[in-house]
């Protein structure tokens, strides 16, 4: 969206239009939900989440000064409530954890990277692929939060750091920081599992 | 936020804070050398996205029927009220609506109006 059609559309949001009240939700929706769902794991509260932004962005559209981008403003938001989310299930103790004794076959983590999702075909190379992923999504649960949101936004939502920054409200610098060492704590964490994994196989 | 943010622009202190202004160093000389995407970790990325990429919503989910549900009841009918609000193209069904109703006058008109009444 061009920034004069941006304007615009905020100023037919700040009028209360509905009908630009529905197409902002039908634009940003799919991007808002996918976001919130690797943030927090779970359909129902990713869902939950979701409503709740839209809801917050209809309430306070009167806030958004244009320093931004709409969408960056929308994504702050929707980070906002999903911290606010999980430290209101880590005071409750109940956190997603993935059944991962089903996992079995390990593989170094330098050889499974060169493999790609779409070159798997055969059932056993599926089995395992599918064990990789599973396991790498325990390290990424294991992640401290703050690392894990950032490593979201820039790698999987293709965010720039600038935009990483303005979302999160801290300082590029920490921002690069951080999932530098976001980065280098899942690696470890991968490497650890699949180490893990490789000593219960060669024991059992 | 506000309370992160301030935290992490003060002062780092002890064998953390010393690690994290060298990690930042080797981080700056590295983006003034290379550009920026040389920060990025392509294994990583790759298996984060692989990891997470399946965590998709399905194509069909939307979630405007209950955002509107909630902003209908938060607003006590005032917005979302009519039940034409629920649907994303309302401007397209008010515009039918209208020409409907006014081709139906326009027949009306021509039926019992005056050159009707005329041919009686």
């Amino acid at each position: 969206m061009e920034d004069d059609e941006e304007a615009r559309f905020v100023a037919r949001l700040v009028a209360r239009d509905e009908t630009a009240f529905n197409e902002l939700v039908l634009l940003f929706e799919r991007r808002v939900l996918a976001l919130t769902l690797r943030m927090l794991g779970r359909k129902a509260d990713a869902e939950e989440v979701t409503q709740d932004v839209f809801v917050q962005v209809f309430r306070n559209i009167e806030a958004f000064r244009g320093d931004s981008k709409l969408s960056t403003w929308i994504f702050r938001v929707a980070v906002n409530l999903c911290k606010n989310r999980m430290k209101y299930d880590a005071r409750r103790g109940g956190r997603r954890h993935e059944d991962v004794d089903a996992l079995g076959e390990v593989r170094e983590l330098d050889g499974a990277v060169g493999v790609s999702v779409g070159a798997v075909h055969r059932p056993d190379a599926v089995a395992e692929e599918r064990q990789l992923v599973e396991l790498v999504r325990e390290a990424i649960e294991a992640l401290e939060p703050a690392h894990r949101q950032l490593l979201i936004l820039r790698d999987v939502e293709d965010l720039s750091y600038e935009e990483v920054a303005e979302v999160t409200g801290l300082s590029l610098g920490t921002v690069k920081s951080r999932i530098h060492r976001g980065r280098i704590e899942l690696r470890e964490k991968v490497e650890r599992l699949l180490a893990a994994r490789r000593i219960l196989k060669e024991n059992a | 936020m506000s309370d992160e943010s301030s935290r992490e622009q003060g002062a780092p202190e002890g064998d953390e804070g010393s690690m994290r202004e060298v990690d930042e160093e080797a981080m700056r000389v590295l983006e003034d050398e290379l550009g920026a995407d040389a920060l990025d970790d392509v294994e990583v990325r790759e298996l984060l996205r692989r990891a997470l990429d399946r965590e998709r919503p399905a194509e069909d989910a939307s979630v405007l029927p209950d955002v509107q549900r909630r902003l209908r009841d938060e607003t006590k009918g005032h917005y979302f009220a009519d039940g034409w609000g629920t649907t994303p193209a309302v401007r397209e069904t008010y515009l039918v609506t209208a020409i409907l109703l006014l081709a139906l006058l326009a027949l009306a008109w021509l039926a019992l109006g005056p050159r009707a009444l005329h041919r009686l």
